[in-house]
């Protein structure tokens, strides 16, 4: 057996353990969690039976080879992170600038 | 009023306030945006406002926060300026007096109009390429779209939200006037270049950041 078969496995799990615990903590959304956890074990999976998942994927979305699916599929989960990401930072610049100017209009109305 | 947005201003703040009191524009709003120099520490008389900004968000930020301020304090219209010096503080008489004929929402300071302006081929170019991107979204073609000398009407004030940061803020209050069927118009306004407000104003690669972010503004909206 080769050894990254039972070593991505096992990075997977760890990040699935690591997900259940944010959520338990409160800092992960159900729907993270979850998400997140699917996107482990579908590496895991890939990990144990390469051919099998790759050839699979490349069937169903009619690309030629199982690597160019692999790099489609991953190019897409990678944009849909960063998309993700993207949001997030523009909401929170949003949120930063409207706490600053609500504070700059407080103070003056002290003064006042 | 006049709304001044400030970030690193203090070589040239006090001359354009004393400026723009000469003009009997008595009311002054100055928008320090978590400056680091010592804009936020001069010393003006009571009729100049200062407002502070605690961490740098930009001067579309600034200029909201001048609005607010005055839609809270009731100011029939606000003209808003630049305070690096690039601006001929008496255009405020003209673009008020354009005010005082027309009644207009949104009076655009036109860098384009006056032969004699001497215009950096970058700017143009910028301006140019942000002129089509505003009149696409905007169905309107302003010749100046990125002026940042501009007045506002009481309408205006009320209507217009500024929700970008940057200087992008110029074609977002462009495409939202149009959108709310405000009437804009426009008259021409001197412009100087110098070393100092070229380093301050929008570059070319300032203007692709402009109009990236502009872009994505338009393309991501927030659920508020």
């Amino acid at each position: 057996m080769l050894l990254y078969k039972i070593i991505v496995p096992i990075i997977s799990l760890a990040f699935i353990a690591y997900s259940f615990n944010q959520y338990k903590q409160g800092k992960n959304t159900i729907f993270e969690t979850v998400l997140w956890s699917m996107i482990w074990l579908g590496i895991a999976a890939i990990a144990i039976f390469p051919d099998f998942i790759t050839d699979s994927i490349a069937k169903i979305f009619g690309i030629k080879s199982n690597i160019n699916a692999i790099i489609f599929v991953g190019l897409g989960l990678l944009f849909f992170i960063q998309y993700n990401l993207f949001v997030a930072i523009k909401r929170q610049n949003k949120v930063i600038t409207e706490l600053v100017k609500k504070l700059a209009l407080k103070e003056q109305e002290k003064k006042e | 009023m006049v709304v001044l947005p400030a970030y690193n201003e203090a070589t040239h703040l006090r001359t354009i306030c004393e400026e723009i009191k000469a003009l009997e524009f008595p009311n002054i709003c100055i928008v320090n945006d978590g400056s680091t120099d010592e804009t936020g520490h001069i010393v003006f008389d009571s009729s100049v406002v200062v407002l502070h900004h605690i961490i740098n968000r930009g001067v579309g930020a600034a200029t909201d926060t001048g609005l607010k301020y005055a839609k809270q304090k009731n100011y029939k219209a606000v003209i808003t300026l630049d305070a690096d010096g690039q601006h001929k503080t008496s255009d405020i008489d003209v673009l008020f007096e354009k005010y005082q004929n027309t009644q207009a929402d949104l009076i655009i300071g036109n860098r384009f109009l006056l032969a004699s302006n001497q215009i950096p081929y970058s700017r143009k170019l910028f301006n140019k390429v942000a002129n089509i991107f505003t009149g696409m979204y905007a169905e309107k073609f302003i010749s100046d779209t990125q002026s940042g000398i501009k007045l506002f009407s009481e309408k205006a004030i009320r209507a217009i939200q500024i929700d970008t940061d940057g200087y992008e803020f110029c074609s977002e209050i462009i495409i939202k006037a149009s959108q709310q069927q405000l009437q804009i118009v426009e008259v021409p306004v001197h412009v100087y270049y110098t070393s100092y407000s070229m380093a301050k104003g929008q570059g070319l690669w300032m203007g692709f950041k402009t109009v990236f972010n502009l872009f994505a503004n338009l393309l991501v909206r927030d659920k508020d």
